[in-house]
């Protein structure tokens, strides 16, 4: 099962890095990374673009044609999807790191803080959160046979993942200035929300990496678990759905 | 055809088996080989490459797969385009890449929809050898088709759907008058479906 499971990612994968588009937009990105240094978050902005427009050879389906089941349909997509996403993101951090340090070797004294173990773990937790939307992607595409549905769900539910601790944070911050009046029940019920909903904020350590400032161990484990508990729930959604399907 | 396939559709009622074993995700699947009447193969691919993915898929060892590559793609007269991506294919070598797709594991059951589609006559020839040689290996292929003279040819049972329904059923001793030209299966098609209307 793994083999042809892994065989199906390979495909999946392969496809995706022959379609023009991805080389387009790596080329894109290769271009502003020359005029960015705020590494982290650019890498956010355009690998997400680039996992989403790859819903559209995410679940095409020759591969149903041979005796995969749905399940393993899905996850062989998923770790195709996940693998392109690594390969991309590998290729962009060698050209980002080169530009990091170049930059870091001219300017010195605005690296003070700076370690590379943090802008590491920075990077990896970007890889994290591009696995869960990578899940959020084909989650989406098992429920709907519409990739622009498929695309607009997805960019919704990111959308509402990188800003929901934003919206909460004004919540708090106004509410503590007698701004606006936020009931318990309210915050209560926005701060489980907050994590129903895939928290991108979770796996978001920019500040700690710009900043240089240290890593919490248990930070680090409760992110990794939050997201591989969440591709996993949304994986499993997935099959289920997607056992259901019909193909005309 | 898409419900014994692999349960694309589900039945509106009653159930489908193949050799007893309920349609769906079973193991059953490796024993058939459906090709779709447009089938969507992995565009950016070389034939190669979809041939051994749909060889590795189906758990088998490199040197059945090697073997079956070069049979099948001899067979269907593309060998010469194994290197070549699968979006330069025209519509008759998609449909000869298709077959190889359905066929490489050596099914026992082979599901094909509208197989002659978008094939030259020399095209039309191969695949009618093709699904001759799949009868003589003693494999049971289910195709459909518009084209009459090709049913008559190589079926063994006819049936005839007109919107959605079986409305008629040929066996051996109706084939037997079609092919000494006692009855015409072109006329009894049209008095089955009421004459067009």
């Amino acid at each position: 099962m793994l083999k042809r499971v892994g065989a199906l990612a390979l495909v999946t994968c392969k496809e995706g890095i022959r379609d023009r588009s991805l080389f387009g937009i790596l080329l894109f990105a290769l271009f502003v990374l020359g005029l960015n240094v705020a590494v982290a978050g650019f890498f956010m902005r355009d690998l997400g673009k680039v996992t989403v427009d790859m819903n559209l050879a995410a679940l095409s389906f020759a591969g149903l044609l041979l005796p995969f089941s749905r399940g393993e349909y899905i996850y062989g997509k998923y770790l195709g999807l996940v693998l392109l996403v690594v390969c991309t993101l590998a290729l962009l951090l060698v050209f980002s790191t080169t530009t990091v340090a170049g930059v870091n070797a001219m300017y010195p004294k605005y690296f003070g803080g700076f370690t590379w173990s943090v802008y590491f773990w920075a990077v990896a937790f970007i890889g994290v959160q591009l696995a869960l939307l990578c899940a959020i992607v084909v989650f989406f595409s098992a429920i709907t046979t519409s990739s622009f549905i498929t695309l607009i769900f997805s960019v919704a539910t990111y959308l509402v993942g990188v800003s929901i601790e934003e919206v909460l944070f004004y919540l708090k911050s106004q509410a503590a200035a007698g701004e606006v009046a936020a009931s318990e029940t309210l915050r209560a019920v926005l701060e489980v929300v907050a994590w129903l909903v895939p928290n991108f904020a979770a796996f978001d350590l920019k500040t700690e990496a710009a900043h240089g400032l240290a890593l919490e161990p248990m930070r680090l484990l409760t992110s990794a678990g939050y997201g591989l508990g969440y591709v996993l729930i949304l994986l499993w959604l997935a099959t289920l759905i997607f056992r259901r399907r019909e193909f005309n | 055809m898409k419900v014994d396939a692999g349960n694309y559709l589900r039945p509106d009622q009653g159930e489908v088996r193949i050799d007893a074993q309920p349609v769906g995700d079973g193991g059953f699947l490796h024993q058939v080989g459906y090709l779709p009447e447009n089938p969507y193969l992995y565009d950016h691919l070389s034939l190669l490459e979809l041939l051994r993915f749909a060889g590795q898929a189906c758990g088998m060892s490199a040197q059945q797969i090697g073997e079956r590559i070069e049979t099948l793609t001899h067979q269907t007269g593309i060998s010469h385009a194994l290197k070549q991506r699968l979006r330069t294919f025209s519509k008759g070598m998609r449909q000869r890449a298709g077959l190889c797709f359905a066929l490489l594991h050596d099914p026992q059951l082979v599901i094909l929809d509208e197989p002659m589609s978008g094939l030259d006559p020399l095209g039309r020839k191969m695949v009618c050898e093709l699904i001759l040689d799949l009868k003589h290996q003693g494999k049971t292929v289910f195709f459909c088709s518009h084209i009459l003279s090709d049913t008559e040819r190589l079926c063994d049972r006819i049936a005839i759907l007109h919107q959605g329904r079986l409305v008629r059923e040929f066996e051996a001793d109706d084939l037997r008058a079609f092919r000494d030209k006692e009855r015409s299966l072109e006329d009894e098609f049209v008095a089955a479906v009421g004459g067009g209307n």
